[in-house]
């Protein structure tokens, strides 16, 4: 089922002098099985959005309909927020400020015992998920904070998918990350996106936008401005520069080269072999 | 040239069974933009720190503006070199920008009208000059970093380290950086810049790139030099530049290009 918002607002501190209006008249569908990327300006409202999915924050007025679960401002006596919250799971930036326990199995067997799981049965789900996200058997017994940056990232992420949520929401989740520790980050999520989990994630990253996601949901002050596929966001170039948004260097090229007198489809153009192949089939026409 | 800094001999651990550096040498020379590359792990922080003197060598030697790194001339060096962090946040005291600007040189004891004029100054060059009585914590992460190097330039040092500054920011935060870095050496040609960088289109830009691997110098050449070694930057877990990586791409599909640089590129296949 789909995560529907309809006629959301969002408001921080309401009646304060510090009140400040998040999120304005949000209405927005995320396809099941999608891999949505929201990408907006710093303070445009995307974390805020993201955490309305798993009722962290609930809207001050609207509703979010999440697999039939609706969120809205009475939300908290709603039962079945334990229910939600299974299904949603939230990895926050720099997920590996929050791990706390003394070794990376119980770590990441800490979430699945707080829904009630049994010790042992947690154990299984927590080896399964750091087993998904990379981490290798010699390291389970280790205390989380000795690992690398990068690792403990992972571990983190693992704490979050032992339950197998059928919505991940992830933001910034390459920030701060090599290059290479970036690559393989991005693929655990596409393959945790392949085994049927709907992937949210919140980027700065267009280069990573153009390569994965299905689906991308701009914000600006608030507000949804623009829902598209991803080579779209680039189509415009008054409004990705407006939103300081910056394009990649493959759609660059190909842009430049269709300039003069090539052919590319931008929406084939995902990462530097796909620009490549599009420029052998131009040659071959030649 | 002059030197500005040499590095000759340095061995380093921050355990004692455990060595980063064993036997470190490299040299930068006054107004050159070296960038350091290097993995997680590398050494690459490591040696921004020893050459301000956060951390002490084991043996060897470092000079900088010819006088030795050490625990007489430590303060007199530092009052010619500004370092720049990676997170943002954690290089905030002021309560605003302008307070933040001038803190450097409130310790430095600059006469009041002066320091307004120095802030009012730096603070414009780095485009944040509309901002100097907003507080640092609202600012975005590219803002804030501008401000930090506002605050550092108003130092006027001869030598700028940037550990990583930029690897927290976004897109947009990187290429701000990026193009006030080129507007910096544009007009103080002596002004001499140490990058440690993870932005490979930022090392493009760079007059020198030393590439660090375990501890120890891998390559040291300009940059189009240096990724000519794509083999031995993909075995140390490096990136490689988007031109170079398309260049390689379209010559194992069959077709023949030369250039190394995205004009060049368009070019070509566009002959």
């Amino acid at each position: 089922m789909p995560i529907t918002f309809s006629h959301l607002n969002y408001v921080y501190s309401p009646k304060t002098p510090l009140e400040y209006g998040a999120l304005k008249d949000i209405n927005l569908e995320i396809k099941d099985n999608s891999f949505t990327m929201l990408v907006g300006h710093t303070g445009s409202g995307k974390s805020t959005l993201a955490q309305q999915i798993n009722a962290l924050l609930t809207p001050t007025s609207g509703e979010v309909n999440v697999n039939g679960i609706i969120v809205d401002k009475n939300v908290k006596k709603l039962k079945n927020i334990k229910e939600l919250r299974k299904g949603v799971g939230l990895v926050f930036q720099f997920p590996e400020y929050q791990l706390f326990e003394e070794t990376v199995l119980k770590d990441v067997s800490f979430g699945p015992k707080n829904f009630g799981v049994s010790n042992e049965e947690a154990i299984t789900l927590a080896k399964e998920a750091l087993n998904l996200v990379g981490i290798s058997e010699d390291l389970f017994e280790k205390s989380p904070f000795e690992l690398s940056g990068g690792q403990k990232r992972r571990v983190a992420i693992a704490g979050i998918i032992t339950l197998k949520p059928k919505v991940l929401i992830l933001d910034e989740p390459t920030a701060g990350l090599d290059p290479q520790g970036s690559r393989e980050m991005m693929k655990l999520f596409s393959k945790i996106h392949e085994s049927g989990t709907t992937i949210i994630m919140i980027t700065h990253d267009m280069d990573n936008v153009i390569r994965y996601a299905s689906d991308v949901v701009v914000l600006s002050k608030g507000e949804v401005i623009k829902t598209c596929k991803p080579y779209e966001l680039f189509l415009d170039e008054n409004v990705f520069s407006k939103l300081s948004i910056e394009e990649p260097l493959v759609i660059t090229m190909a842009k430049r080269l269709n300039q003069n007198g090539y052919h590319i489809a931008l929406e084939e153009v995902r990462d530097i072999d796909s620009l490549a192949f599009q420029i052998q089939k131009e040659k071959k026409h030649e | 040239m002059e030197k500005v800094v040499e590095v000759s001999h340095v061995q380093f651990g921050y355990t004692k069974d455990k060595l980063v550096f064993n036997d470190l040498n490299l040299e930068v020379y006054a107004g050159e933009y070296v960038c350091l590359i290097g993995h997680n792990g590398s050494g690459k922080s490591t040696l921004a720190k020893l050459l301000i003197g956060l951390n002490e060598i084991k043996s060897g030697k470092i000079t900088i503006f010819n006088k030795e790194l050490n625990e007489q001339n430590i303060y007199d060096i530092r009052k010619d070199v500004g370092i720049i962090f990676q997170n943002p946040d954690n290089q905030f005291i002021g309560a605003t920008v302008r307070d933040d600007i001038a803190f450097g040189l409130e310790n430095n004891c600059v006469p009041h009208d002066k320091m307004e004029e120095i802030v009012t100054y730096f603070a414009r060059k780095v485009n944040m000059e509309e901002f100097l009585d907003k507080e640092p914590g609202n600012l975005s992460g590219g803002q804030k970093q501008r401000v930090a190097i506002a605050g550092t330039l108003a130092m006027n040092p001869k030598l700028l380290i940037m550990d990583e500054s930029t690897s927290m920011l976004d897109p947009k935060g990187k290429r701000e950086i990026r193009e006030l870095t080129n507007e910096l050496r544009k007009e103080n040609k002596d002004l001499t810049i140490i990058s440690i960088t993870h932005d490979i289109e930022e090392v493009l830009q760079a007059d020198r790139v030393i590439v660090i691997n375990q501890g120890e110098v891998l390559l040291n050449d300009k940059p189009e030099v240096v990724f000519k070694n794509v083999e031995t930057l993909r075995n140390i877990k490096l990136d490689i530049p988007f031109s170079y990586k398309l260049n390689e791409v379209l010559n194992s599909l069959g077709i023949k290009v030369e250039s190394n640089d995205f004009e060049g590129l368009v070019k070509e296949l566009c002959q």
